[in-house]
């Protein structure tokens, strides 16, 4: 009886930590509203101008007393968000200005530029989401997603969106992916994707169609 | 006398109407950004970058922390290029 009284206080102590849970991946139309809605030349891609508009969008929303500054207590989520604040924050004055902000933004969507052509296109914007969650290690330190290192996320991926653990994904639980680039990935017409059409499908969608 | 004051009237509708036009874009462009928001927070609700930016602010540390000479004059004209860019937009939509 202490051990499971011992269990539950570890279980509050953890959540009043604010250790994140594991978030439920959007929708594709949530995604996909949310890409439409950034790009406003409405031209399938979203340039580092419209990157900088939404993320000034962001930072005004945020920025409750509308000092110009996110200070620490205007910033609302996980203990990822805290660290990352602690990180950006550059000159350490315990708030976010509106260049260290844009400075991060600007590394986010260079991260997710797999291809450097300075945009994002639905396939980068997509993985962007994914890898908000799953993370993502900068093996060679060039400070772009390369296909060898896209592998250990997605395979993190795979196993976050695979709640049934049955190694492979249904439509269901690949909800936030397009029914048409499932369909796609789905090489063998299974109705499920294996991690290797997994990972297949998002490398060959990269480099330029499935 | 009477073409004075219908003059005047024309005037006044006309300034009210312009009125009317700039009060209702205000809302506009501000409903166009709270909508953008939403959308953006329903797909990223860590306006930071979740796990994607803390790697990338991490990536971006050692860079800042070199800031010998010349690095660090361009990040300060960065950073004023910034804050004059936020100033502009936020007064396009306030406008």
């Amino acid at each position: 009886m202490p051990r499971f009284r011992c269990v539950w206080l570890a279980a509050i102590f953890l959540l009043a930590l604010g250790v994140p849970a594991v978030r439920a991946m959007p929708t594709a139309a949530q995604i996909r509203a949310a890409f439409t809605a950034i790009d406003t030349s409405g031209n399938g891609a979203i340039s580092l101008d419209e990157w900088n508009h939404a993320s000034f969008a962001l930072f005004r929303a945020a920025d409750k007393n509308n000092n110009n500054f996110i200070d620490a207590d205007e910033l609302q989520g996980s203990n990822i968000a805290q660290d990352t604040f602690l990180q950006a924050d550059t000159d350490h004055d315990g708030r976010l200005s509106v260049s260290e902000f844009m400075e991060l933004r600007r590394a986010i969507f260079h991260l997710a530029d797999s291809d450097r052509n300075d945009s994002l296109d639905y396939v980068e914007f997509e993985l962007l989401i994914v890898m908000e969650q799953v993370g993502w290690t900068d093996r060679n330190h060039d400070g772009r997603i390369e296909l060898s290192e896209l592998r250990e996320s997605l395979v993190k991926a795979f196993g976050q969106l695979d709640t049934d653990h049955d190694g492979k994904l249904s439509a269901v639980e690949a909800a936030y992916m397009p029914a048409e680039k499932f369909k796609a990935f789905d090489k063998n017409h299974d109705g499920q994707l294996s991690l290797d059409e997994f990972i297949a499908g998002y490398r060959a969608a990269l480099l330029g169609g499935y | 006398m009477k073409t004075r004051l219908t003059f005047s009237l024309f005037a006044f509708v006309g300034l009210l109407s312009a009125s009317q036009s700039l009060l209702a874009a205000a809302p506009k462009a501000d409903a166009r950004t709270t909508a953008l928001v939403a959308a953006l927070q329903a797909v990223s609700p860590d306006l930071l970058g979740g796990r994607l930016g803390l790697a990338a602010a991490t990536a971006a540390q050692p860079v800042v922390a070199r800031g010998a000479g010349q690095n660090l004059t361009t990040q300060s004209f960065s950073s004023q290029l910034d804050q004059r860019a936020y100033v502009l937009w936020k007064s396009s939509w306030k406008s």
